[in-house]
């Protein structure tokens, strides 16, 4: 028997890495924090309710319709609002500023989605859990399948994306040195707007899987970026394989940090977990500012080997 | 030929280059030399939509350049390697070299690295290596090939000879100086040895604080009474 505990954070990690892992792809193409992601994954939450609830059709569909949404909107934010402002040589703050106003823009789209869809059809789109619509596979719920298989799934797409495939090979040159990228001939736009539409596709992914598990609401987003950017951190913020193993580290610290503390302290902790990743994300900056790839690669080159 | 005409350009805010007019011309050596930072960089990456040009224009054949991006001048035929960050340094040399290749269709780059693995061995010898681990010569002779890996219609080369052995330094002026014979392309060269650079040279421009101060032949500037030894550290 697996304990539920276990099944609940090997679900949210690996849904928590694909946000991470996308999360830091545009963190290094772009260089701003993104503190939209979240509202990606919020935005496509609401997909898999209208199949579920509407059109009454496996959920798993909205795993495609997730990864093409979240792209859509996150190459919205790039190629309208961040570009535009890049070419006009905007600060790094300026530029953060620009993402928490698109945050705001899309909070306030999934707010009006989700009163529209609860008025029209009379169904619940405010603290909703779809889990009941799950199959089951094994005598497990599917998504404790799902979830880590798409996330294996990404990761290794993402690497031999980037290494054996010559657009993936630019987006890597075109993130070190645009300029040199321009002049062997690289549309370092292109790269980056691709870099933008993956990240969202697979912030889309995570979202079009939450509800499956996870009680979602319209501010869900808002809740889950305190996790994804302590992922990224512990990360190293300039490495996906990084971003992955942080989102997976702070999903299972999250998890059975709080399910172990709820056991000995008391369940009043439960309200609390946001503590955790943020507590993380602190020491990482005080003590390893430069993520787990900092410290592995400080470990490798004490022990002779680099 | 490139023609730029009262050309003003630097970084955002920072005015680096004032009224440049001049003529760079085809299967020729057209050197640009000056003091250190006198804009000589600049002027190159200028023609490569790499800065902010206030006003002027610069013409390829006749078809505008500035307001392109630089993958749309680099697909124009023009190749340059930079002073500076010329090779990927996270990427394998391997991955460099295909990237220099990246607006040639694939069969074609093999051929043409094996071409130039031919004049620079280095490539073949680290293949595999991250460009980043090579050693200043190195990466200079990487950067080299990368920039000819495209057969362009126009080569320019920022301080080529730049961290190379004098040995191996001379090898690449005499480079290029059979690049403009065999390939007949129009090569423009920067380079802080001016008085190697003029010999070799064709045409000659001299850039001071960020103005033209001379243009004509390579061989009146050398001989110039003047100038050469004012700017160039070139006696007699
Ligand atoms: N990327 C940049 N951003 C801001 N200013 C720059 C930049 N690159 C160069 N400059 C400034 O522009 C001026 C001209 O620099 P440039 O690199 O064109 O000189 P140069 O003639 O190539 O000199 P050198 O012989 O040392 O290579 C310098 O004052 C320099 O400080
Ligand atoms: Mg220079």
């Amino acid at each position: 028997m697996i304990p539920p505990m276990i099944r609940d954070a090997t679900i949210f990690s690996c849904l928590l890495a694909l946000l991470s892992t996308g999360l830091t792809l545009t963190y290094m193409t772009t260089k701003v924090p993104n503190f939209a992601h979240g509202s990606f994954a919020a935005m496509t939450t609401y997909i898999t309710l209208i199949l579920v609830k509407i059109l009454k059709v496996n959920p798993y569909f909205s795993v495609g319709l997730g990864f093409i949404l979240g792209g859509v909107i996150a190459l919205i934010l790039y190629q309208v609002i961040l570009k535009p402002l890049l070419d006009r040589g905007a600060s790094y703050i300026v530029l953060m500023i620009a993402t928490i106003g698109y945050d705001m823009i899309l909070y306030s789209l999934i707010n009006i989605l989700a009163d529209y869809l609860n008025r029209t059809y009379k169904i619940s789109t405010r603290l909703y859990i779809l889990k009941s619509y799950d199959f089951r596979v094994f005598h497990q719920p599917c998504i404790f399948i799902v979830a880590p298989v798409m996330a294996v799934l990404v990761i290794v797409s993402l690497y031999f994306l980037l290494t054996r495939t010559r657009f993936g090979i630019a987006m890597r040159a075109a993130i070190e040195n645009p300029a040199l990228a321009g002049v062997v001939g690289i549309n370092v736009n292109l790269t980056y707007a691709a870099s933008w539409f993956i990240a969202g596709g697979l912030a889309g992914v995570a979202g079009a899987l939450l509800p499956l598990w996870l009680m979602c609401n319209p501010d869900i987003g808002g809740r889950l970026i305190v996790s994804v950017f302590a992922a990224s951190i512990v990360g190293g913020l300039t490495n996906i394989y990084g971003a992955f193993l942080g989102g997976i580290l702070i999903g299972m610290a999250e998890v059975l940090g709080t399910g172990y503390l709820s056991l000995t302290v008391g369940t009043w902790i439960a309200p609390y977990r946001p503590i955790i990743p943020l507590v993380i994300m602190a020491v990482t900056l005080l003590f390893a500012p430069t993520g787990l790839t900092g410290i592995g690669l400080r470990f490798l080159r004490r022990s002779g080997k680099r | 030929m490139i023609e730029i005409n009262g050309l003003n350009a630097g970084y955002k805010r920072l005015h680096v280059l004032y009224d440049i007019s001049l003529r760079f011309e085809k299967n020729k050596i057209n050197v640009v030399v000056g003091p250190n930072g006198s804009g000589k960089s600049t002027l190159l990456k200028s023609i490569f939509g790499l800065t902010t040009i206030y006003s002027g224009s610069i013409k390829f054949n006749g078809v505008k350049l500035n307001g392109l991006m630089p993958h749309q001048i680099a697909r124009r035929g023009i190749a340059y390697l930079p002073q500076v960050d010329n090779v990927f340094s996270n990427l394998t040399v391997a991955e460099n070299m295909l990237m220099a290749g990246y607006t040639l269709r694939r069969e074609e780059v093999e051929e043409r690295i094996e071409e130039v693995s031919e004049t620079f061995p280095v490539i073949k010898r680290y293949w595999k290596s991250k460009a980043g681990f090579l050693s200043g010569g190195e990466r200079q002779m990487v950067a080299m090939a990368m920039a000819l890996l495209r057969k362009p219609k126009v080569m320019m080369f920022d301080e080529p000879t730049g961290s190379l052995a004098p040995k191996i330094a001379n090898e690449v002026l005499e480079k290029i100086v059979e690049l403009r014979d065999t390939l007949g392309i129009m090569i423009i060269l920067v380079e802080q040895n001016a008085k190697k650079a003029l010999e070799i040279g064709d045409k000659a421009y001299l850039l001071v604080g960020g103005r033209l101060v001379f243009h004509g032949d390579s061989r009146e500037l050398l001989e110039h009474p003047e100038l050469g030894k004012l700017y160039l550290g070139i006696s007699g």
